[in-house]
């Protein structure tokens, strides 16, 4: 018996082609001005490809009409040697009331923005648009048919429509469907119960993303891409109940024993009043991190399941301080888990 | 199309870094009202000025307002209008230039602005563009404005991706100032300049910027408000500049001298985040020291009788003592109050949100001493204008530490002098709030003396409910964010919740306590109650105390205070009294007064609707529920008292095992786990699990009746499979009286172990092996209760030892 599956799983590995792998990034900020670290870390990466945030669309301030929030400026053009990805973020509470010729509206303001946006960035014949949205059942058909809208107006010959994939999407296909797109890319981040008091790690927890994907990505009716995160926050609890995310808490700041506490691997008590942090007397803070072994072990164990033949891992985000934290060998040696 | 709105809007974006003071995401769930989440009863409008109140205390809001205390388009169009003369309105002057739509505007750049072509329709009654071309410096100025509006307002149009075209700003501000150079009128100079400082501040043009401002308008002798936004500006450019520190202190003076800048000011200055003590050593007089203690303080949502110390020794008479009194106060009231009110054992529902910075209990009182001595120093000394605040807040801590003869000494001090209408409300409200702590200490109501206070303050709820509803028609109950203009009302209602109805609490008399419960419901445009006063009802009362609400509902009492205190129970609908009455009935097993009771409610209060149900139906296991479909019998709260009665009238007569059991299924089946849990209660959360706060929980949580009933019926019967079910259902009554842990407990792992084993150690159980294990029902019984197979399995674990 051990032999046959031995002799099987030769046969399987003698049959796989190497698969095609590219290292991308996520720009996420509101401005893009080059910065050389950043450049620097690509570079080395050899990671051509940017995932640039374009802007969120949610209602305006009477609660009617979608609008870009929080739209990106450029500072500098892009460098040529980098294609662009321009992602919007719709806002699921925009396609929860809002009727086809809305829908038909948006999809056009969508693209004369980015349109615009690519222009300034240098980057006018973008190829592959992609569309973020934490859609859920009752905004689902809006959303397909917005997709769609876009993808007639946009896609053509090599020009390619992509949208993200929550774990829970993936998981639920039958009730989500499958949006109608060329490729998904699967965020593979926050997975677990950022509220729940514990020393759990709700950026990535392999065994909480097992549950969500099993056989549902090789069975994903779209090539699958992989979004892994690298960035790391605290989370904060008062009296055991989960009070929020005080975002100017730093790892260096929880290991000054003056204010904090250790009290277990990744949990820490604030030893007295932090009002910089909006913190207060006993508060306690999880640490939470992506780590360099729970991300290789995300890669194998995506690896395995993914039938695309091209994956683009993208690691989210580029931001200097975040990507200090990784070798850029590291990444490297993470995103060729995936050929 | 543009508008100048959107430029005052932009204006602020640009220099403003916002919100530098967010350091927490606060979780989702219930959010409390930012201006009613502590019980308060100092007002925090007393200062006599309304040009602080964004920076009134809430601990929930970065700013109590975010709105400026003045409006700076009022300010530009009256100066606009005294300018052009000729009777031209401010309201014309604001209409041109800032109310106008799109297509009205273009039509008005594209003719009126260019050839001097005739006014569009809508506006030719408008005296201020009537006036413009008698005036051709203010014409010119007026089209050079609309020109570059949209070069400024780059993003009116959400959709238009363009950035910002700087040459274009640049080239405008060059404009601006050769137009001011030519110009020989000095109001429309003073305006280009200001204009080509803004498009250069835009621009990112800061040196430049700076320079028209010092060159051309710091020294410019006016008394035009422009030169107070251009403050502002050199202000922001400073920041960018580099000197952050002068930057701030240009803000601290933007933030004192003009009210229509003055919470983007702050915003500005707390952005910049330079230490105070630097900011210090540049301000040039006491007055400006003031303002920088008082915008540091504005920022601290912690005790603060430090910063009112420093203003009160360099600047005595400043109007900021005022608020910032009131602030601490209002902070103490949150801090200090809340836990001199918290009464963990109080039926009455809290829907307060207080945080407790002070600590342990001698710091908090140090701190409260602290803030007296202030108080009291500012009342004695005479200096500041509103120095009578010294003594109102001084009672009031007094009160808020019980000790009610310092708080009448204090108050007395007050008593021949004459104060704002606003300062003696508040008077009043401490006056009460003493007299009732002194019956408080004696546990005696004296009714006659609380009375003429209590007209008083009902009077005024009355003549601001009227103001609030004529302010807002249409408004609901409890409109939120409104509550900051119903002060009287809020107070009301805190008095009467929190101090008078804990009153008669202690007293026991419930009755007493539910008419102030309901009295002091802000009042809404319609008849309604509060969550917590429903929730008093609903939950707390007994029938006694119900007949008597409904015979002071049915005739009003003779008494001045009880009838007072009728007035708003008359307004009930008798049928939901007589319904609330009926429950009460069912609850206390008084089937035949329940019927009573509900002979006088209406159907519709008393079905139960789509989850209607059969409260006699026998389960081996709680779920799922069985409800009415169609088919089945199902019982509303009228029918299931008649039902209970007549088993009551058999038991009385002639007692039969059957009619025990069907009696203690109708108890079991009408507590929480049951299946018409509605019938006794008018809500259900999963959180009443193991709650033990009502009378009813005795049967609606822990079925303690039921499980004596279950027993009676198993001594009356022969029958073995039937005393094997009623073994069963004593042994679910019992395990209902196991408190199950709830997960706010403190060692709720420990809590849910212990749970878990007590379950299955049940006493019954043993009785169900030792004398029905031969039956069928056991084998039922085992194969659906996993509590009953762990324990038998435990039973042999321990036999093979």
């Amino acid at each position: 018996m051990k032999l046959r599956l031995l002799l099987l799983l030769f046969l399987l590995s003698a049959c796989r082609h190497e698969r095609k792998t590219d290292t991308a990034f996520y720009y996420w900020k509101t401005v893009y001005k080059a910065n050389p670290a950043e450049v620097i870390y690509r570079q080395q990466l050899h990671s051509g490809k940017l995932y640039v945030r374009i802007m969120d669309v949610d209602m305006d301030e009477t609660g009617t009409v979608p609008v870009p929030v929080s739209p990106i400026i450029f500072k500098n053009k892009l460098p040529d040697t980098v294609s662009m990805v321009p992602v919007v973020f719709i806002v699921n509470d925009v396609l929860k009331n809002i009727t086809k010729p809305a829908l038909d509206n948006l999809a056009k303001k969508i693209l004369f923005f980015v349109n615009g946006k690519a222009e300034q960035a240098g980057k006018p014949g973008y190829q592959e648009l992609q569309i973020d949205c934490d859609w859920t059942l009752t905004t689902r058909d809006n959303y397909f048919y917005l997709l769609n809208k876009i993808r007639s107006q946009f896609c053509g010959q090599k020009r390619l429509l992509s949208v993200t994939l929550r774990l829970h999407q993936l998981k639920n296909q039958k009730r989500n469907g499958v949006p109608p797109a060329d490729r998904v890319m699967l965020m593979c981040y926050n997975m677990g119960n950022l509220r729940k008091y514990g020393s759990q790690n709700s950026i990535l927890d392999i065994a909480e993303m097992k549950k969500y994907i099993n056989s549902n990505i090789s069975e994903y009716h779209l090539p699958v891409d992989i979004a892994l995160p690298l960035f790391s926050w605290a989370v904060a609890f008062r009296n055991k109940k989960y009070i929020g995310i005080p975002k100017q808490v730093s790892y260096r700041d929880l290991a000054d024993t003056e204010q904090f506490i250790k009290q277990g691997d990744n949990m820490y008590r604030a030893k007295t009043e932090l009002p910089q942090y909006g913190l207060r007397l006993n508060d306690e803070v999880r640490w939470e991190n992506s780590s360099l072994p729970a991300l290789q072990n995300a890669a194998k164990y995506l690896s395995g399941l993914i039938r695309s033949d091209t994956v683009n891992v993208a690691y989210f985000h580029l931001d200097e301080a975040t990507i200090k934290a990784f070798k850029h060998e590291d990444l490297d040696k993470i995103t060729h888990l995936f050929n | 199309m543009k508008t100048w709105t959107r430029s005052l809007i932009y204006l602020i974006s640009f220099s403003v870094c916002f919100f530098g003071e967010v350091v927490i995401n606060l979780a989702c769930g219930p959010e409390p009202d930012p201006y009613d989440y502590y019980v308060s009863f100092f007002h925090n409008d007393l200062s006599q000025s309304n040009g602080f109140r964004p920076f009134t205390f809430t601990n929930y809001s970065f700013l109590y307002s975010d709105e400026e205390p003045v409006n700076e388009q009022d300010i530009n169009a009256a100066e606009w209008a005294a300018y052009l003369g000729h009777n031209t309105t401010t309201a014309h002057v604001k209409q041109a230039m800032y109310k106008l739509n799109g297509k009205t505007d273009t039509l008005l750049n594209n003719g009126f602005l260019i050839s001097g072509s005739r006014l569009p329709d809508s506006l030719r009654g408008n005296s201020f563009l009537k006036n413009l071309p008698t005036n051709k410096s203010a014409y010119k100025y007026y089209g050079f404005t609309k020109r570059i509006e949209p070069l400024v307002n780059y993003a009116t149009d959400y959709w238009d991706p363009k950035p910002i075209d700087t040459p274009a700003l640049k080239r405008s501000a060059g404009e601006a100032l050769s137009l001011a150079a030519t110009t020989g009128d000095k109001f429309t100079r003073l305006r280009y300049y200001y204009q080509a400082q803004r498009l250069l501040h835009y621009s990112a043009q800061y040196k430049q910027a700076a320079k028209v401002y010092d060159k051309h308008i710091a020294g410019e002798v006016s008394g035009s408000r422009i030169k107070a936004w251009a403050l502002a500006l050199r202000a922001g450019e400073e920041r960018r500049i580099g000197d952050t520190v002068k930057a701030a202190y240009l803000f601290s003076k933007v933030f004192a001298l003009y009210p229509e800048r003055r919470v983007q000011a702050y915003r500005n200055y707390r952005a910049i985040d330079v230490p105070k003590a630097a900011i210090l050593t540049i301000a040039k007089t006491n007055e400006e020291k003031a303002t920088i203690y008082a915008i540091e303080s504005f920022g601290n949502p912690k005790p603060d009788v430090e910063a009112i110390k420093n203003i009160y020794d360099i600047q005595p008479t400043s109007p900021l003592i005022t608020t910032l009194i009131t602030r601490e106060m209002n902070k103490q009231e949150e801090y200090y109050l809340s836990r001199v009110l918290n009464d963990p054992q109080t039926p009455i529902m809290n829907s307060f949100y207080g945080i407790d910075w002070a600590g342990s209990e001698k710091n908090a009182t140090a701190q409260v001493n602290q803030l007296d001595n202030l108080c009291n120093r500012i009342a004695s000394e005479h200096k500041n204008p509103d120095h009578a605040i010294g003594y109102l807040a001084s009672a009031y801590l007094a009160w808020m530490q019980k000790n009610t003869s310092k708080g009448l000494d204090e108050i007395s001090l007050l008593n021949n002098v004459k104060l704002t209408e606003k300062l003696d409300g508040q008077k009043q409200i401490i006056k009460l709030l003493l007299a009732s702590q002194g019956m408080q200490a004696k546990n005696k109501m004296d009714e006659a003396v609380l009375l003429p206070s209590l007209k008083w303050l009902d009077s005024k709820v009355k003549a601001e409910t009227r103001d609030f509803y004529k302010k807002h028609s249409g408004a609901n109950y409890y409109y939120y964010g409104e509550t900051d203009e119903r002060r009287f009302a809020v107070t009301a209602r805190n008095f009467y919740h929190s101090v008078l109805a804990p009153m008669y609490l202690k007293q026991k008399d419930t009755a007493m306590a539910a008419l102030a419960m309901v009295t002091g419901d802000i009042p809404g445009n319609k008849p309604d109650l509060s969550y917590e006063t429903i929730d008093f009802l609903q939950n707390f009362i007994h029938s006694k105390a119900f007949v008597k609400l409904i015979q002071w509902r049915t005739k009003a009492p003779t008494m001045p205070y009880l009838k007072f205190m009728s007035q708003k129970i008359a307004a009930a609908k008798p049928a939901w009294l007589y319904e609330l009455l009926g429950t009460a009935y069912l609850r206390e097993h008084q089937y035949e007064k329940a019927i009573s009771a509900y002979s006088h409610t209406t159907k519709a209060a008393i079905n139960q609707g789509d989850e209607a149900s059969n409260p006699f139906i026998s389960q081996l296991a709680d779920y799922p529920k069985i409800y009415q479909d169609g088919s089945r019998r199902s019982y509303n709260k009228l029918e299931f008292a008649k039902a209970m009665a007549k088993l009551q009238r058999q038991i009385a007569q002639k007692p039969t095992a059957a009619v025990y059991f069907k009696y203690a299924t109708g108890l079991y089946n009408t507590a929480m786990h049951g299946n018409s849990w509605d019938l006794i209660s008018y809500n259900w959360t999963a959180n009443d699990f193991g709650r033990n706060k009502y009378y009813y929980d005795v049967d609606y949580i822990r079925s303690a009746n039921a499980e004596v009933y279950y027993l009676k019926a198993r001594a009356l019967s022969k029958d073995p499979e039937f005393k094997a079910r009623c073994t069963f259902m004593a042994a679910k009554c019992r395990q209902k009286q196991i408190r199950i842990p709830n997960y706010r407990d403190s060692d709720y792992e420990t809590a849910d172990l212990n749970y878990s084993r007590l379950v299955r150690q049940n006493a019954y159980f043993k009785q169900l092996g030792d004398g029905y294990k031969g039956t069928a029902f056991f084998k039922r019984a085992v194969n659906e209760c996993s509590y009953l197979q762990d324990f038998l399995k435990g039973r042999i674990k321990r036999s093979k030892r």
